[in-house]
């Protein structure tokens, strides 16, 4: 009796098992572009997703560029994010790209001393110049990213820059089939997410590279300069104007922070690298910015409070004004450099050497 | 019978060259970095410190290079421990470096050398660019080009006076110089570590005395007295008990 019942359970149980599972055709290769994660009979439609290596040719007197080993440059990924760089479909309310505050011809940042966001809120730091940004070590005034990566992720939901949800930017981009589309040749994506939102974005900004300006032509003996930039290049290379020790190399930026006598110590209204370090030896400690088309990437300063070269040549020249933290750098606070009239003069005409009107007009 | 002193001999051989490899010792050699003044904790705030000339100063910056570090043996030999390692006080990671393990042979008695700086023949622009060192030892072309040896910066006498004692190749000169102590390798323990140790109210004394100064990179005369200075009596080598 109890024989037969087993037989009867183990049929049925051997019945089931045979329902056949429909097949889906279609390519079942996961590392395919078009795979289709559903399909089961692999029909050998498999298209695998091609990017064209960009290679950066590191500029005389540079370092090699730090490029993530998960975020290697790409054609296809550079294009897609100086598309998404220059559109404001980030923006809580698509009025705002990356491009509205950093703009081409400013050097990649604008001429205002703060930028306002969406909802009409201005910041309280000045907009960062974008160029070179593949030899820097930390991002921001305070040094708060270490990646370029990490820093893309900072403005779009920041309330008072873009104001928009990760959420809601990665929801408009992927039922933008264009947006689908690059993202799926760019990096062999269906969903398009944040991570690789900030990749592509990174990527871009990686070729923002300036290294072409009359200084450089003058380093690589095509040309001369006169000898008021030739006078100013002397100075800015003494301990005289002692420029070098923060914008030395040809980067002219030295990947480091330092108090430059702004405020005194009781009106420190940013406390720059403290707030990230939490060390109170780090306030109002900024990061160097480079000099490369400087004169096209004013106001000055992390607050943007010198409106021209001339005032910042000024801050110099008196000392600036002691706290416990400014730089040992500043060596003379409150009696300065003493150039003369003359001298600062040339100082600022080097200076303008540094710019790149190609950099910021053909790119 | 001669034939037996023949296989004798030929065996004591084998034995004797086998014995020379296999008493080879391989190890690491870990050198820790410290920094006083006369025995004084470094002060970056409080102005703790006096040199021989009776100012009274702080340390708020102090970055130098030491390169070509190497063991010296007996017989000539030379087992490099590291090309150019840069201390930075504000950066733990560099105040220590350990060697690739290194092949030494029976003898225990070794000399530590390193060149403070680097020498002419490296010292060049954009040598190393990819250092760490790269933009802030950066050393300009109008002065000589290549890299500072050392970066030694605080306020002396006041708070907001402020002194730049930065050694380097002054209009392409070659201030570097070699340090070198004897050590004795305990062969019975794995790694060796050694405590180097700068003092550096000695970059100011024997047998210079030289007062604090806000630049002196073009200062050849006092660059000279720095280097006295420095081989003198600035480093201080000493062996630390295996842990």
């Amino acid at each position: 009796m109890y024989k037969g019942v087993y037989k009867i359970i183990i049929c049925t149980l051997l019945f089931s098992c045979q329902e056949d599972l429909p097949i889906i055709q279609g390519c079942t290769d996961i590392n395919a572009s078009n795979w289709i994660s559903v399909a089961n009979f692999d029909d050998g439609s498999c298209i695998y997703y091609q990017t064209t290596p960009y290679q950066i040719i590191t500029p005389f007197g540079f370092p090699d560029m730090i490029v993530p080993v998960n975020n290697q440059l790409t054609v296809e990924g550079i294009e897609l994010g100086k598309k998404i760089f220059n559109d404001p479909i980030l923006s809580a309310n698509n009025t705002l790209s990356c491009s509205g505050c950093h703009i081409k011809t400013n050097s990649f940042t604008n001429n205002t001393r703060f930028s306002t966001g969406v909802d009409n809120i201005e910041g309280s730091r000045n907009a960062s110049a974008l160029i070179n940004l593949g030899w820097n070590t930390s991002f921001n005034w305070d040094g708060s990213a270490n990646t370029l990566e990490e820093q893309a992720f900072e403005p779009v939901i920041n309330p008072i820059e873009m104001h928009d949800t990760w959420v809601n930017v990665e929801n408009k981009l992927n039922n933008d089939i264009t947006y689908i589309n690059l993202f799926k040749n760019a990096f062999g994506i269906d969903y398009i997410d944040s991570n690789h939102i900030v990749k592509a974005l990174a990527q871009f900004e990686r070729t923002l590279i300036s290294v072409n300006s009359k200084y450089d032509k003058w380093r690589r003996q095509e040309l001369q300069l006169n000898s008021s930039e030739l006078n100013g290049f002397a100075i800015f290379n003494s301990e005289k104007g002692d420029c070098f020790h923060c914008h030395g190399t040809e980067m002219f930026m030295d990947n480091s922070f330092h108090n430059n006598g702004l405020d005194p110590g009781f009106k420190f209204d940013d406390l720059g690298l403290a707030y990230v370090t939490g060390d109170p030896l780090d306030n109002a400690k900024f990061k160097t910015p480079t000099l490369r088309n400087i004169e096209y990437s004013g106001p000055y300063m992390h607050d943007g409070r010198f409106s021209t070269l001339e005032e910042v040549i000024e801050h110099y020249n008196s000392g600036g004004i002691y706290s416990n933290t400014v730089d040992p750098l500043m060596k003379k606070i409150g009696v300065g450099l003493q150039l003369t009239n003359s001298e600062k003069q040339d100082l600022i005409n080097f200076l303008k050497s540094l710019s790149e009107p190609d950099f910021i007009n053909n790119l | 019978m001669i034939k037996n002193i023949f296989s004798i001999i030929l065996l004591a051989l084998l034995i004797s060259s086998c014995d020379s490899n296999d008493e080879n010792i391989n190890k690491k050699i870990l050198i820790n970095f410290s920094h006083h003044v006369d025995g004084q904790e470094l002060s970056s705030e409080n102005m703790n410190h006096t040199n021989l000339a009776g100012e009274s100063y702080n340390v708020k910056t102090l970055k130098y290079i030491l390169s070509d570090i190497k063991l010296l043996g007996d017989n000539q030999t030379e087992i490099l421990l590291k090309d150019i390692h840069y201390v930075n006080i504000d950066d733990a990671s560099t105040l220590f470096f350990e060697s690739n393990l290194v092949e030494l042979g029976l003898s225990t008695l070794y000399t530590l050398s390193f060149t403070f700086g680097l020498n002419s023949n490296i010292n060049t622009p954009n040598n190393y660019v990819n250092e760490l060192f790269h933009p802030t030892m950066y050393w300009p072309e109008p002065m000589g080009g290549g890299y500072h040896y050392m970066k030694l910066e605080g306020a002396y006498q006041n708070d907001s006076t402020f002194y730049n004692t930065h050694t380097g190749p002054t209009m392409g000169m070659d201030y570097s110089f070699s340090f070198t102590e004897d050590i004795n390798i305990n062969n019975s323990i794995e790694n060796q570590e050694f405590l180097l140790s700068m003092n550096l109210n000695n970059w100011y004394q024997n047998p210079f005395t030289i007062n604090l100064a806000d630049g002196i990179m073009m200062d050849m005369p006092i660059q000279i007295n720095l280097k006295e200075n420095g081989r003198t009596d600035v480093f201080s080598l000493q062996g630390i008990l295996d842990k």
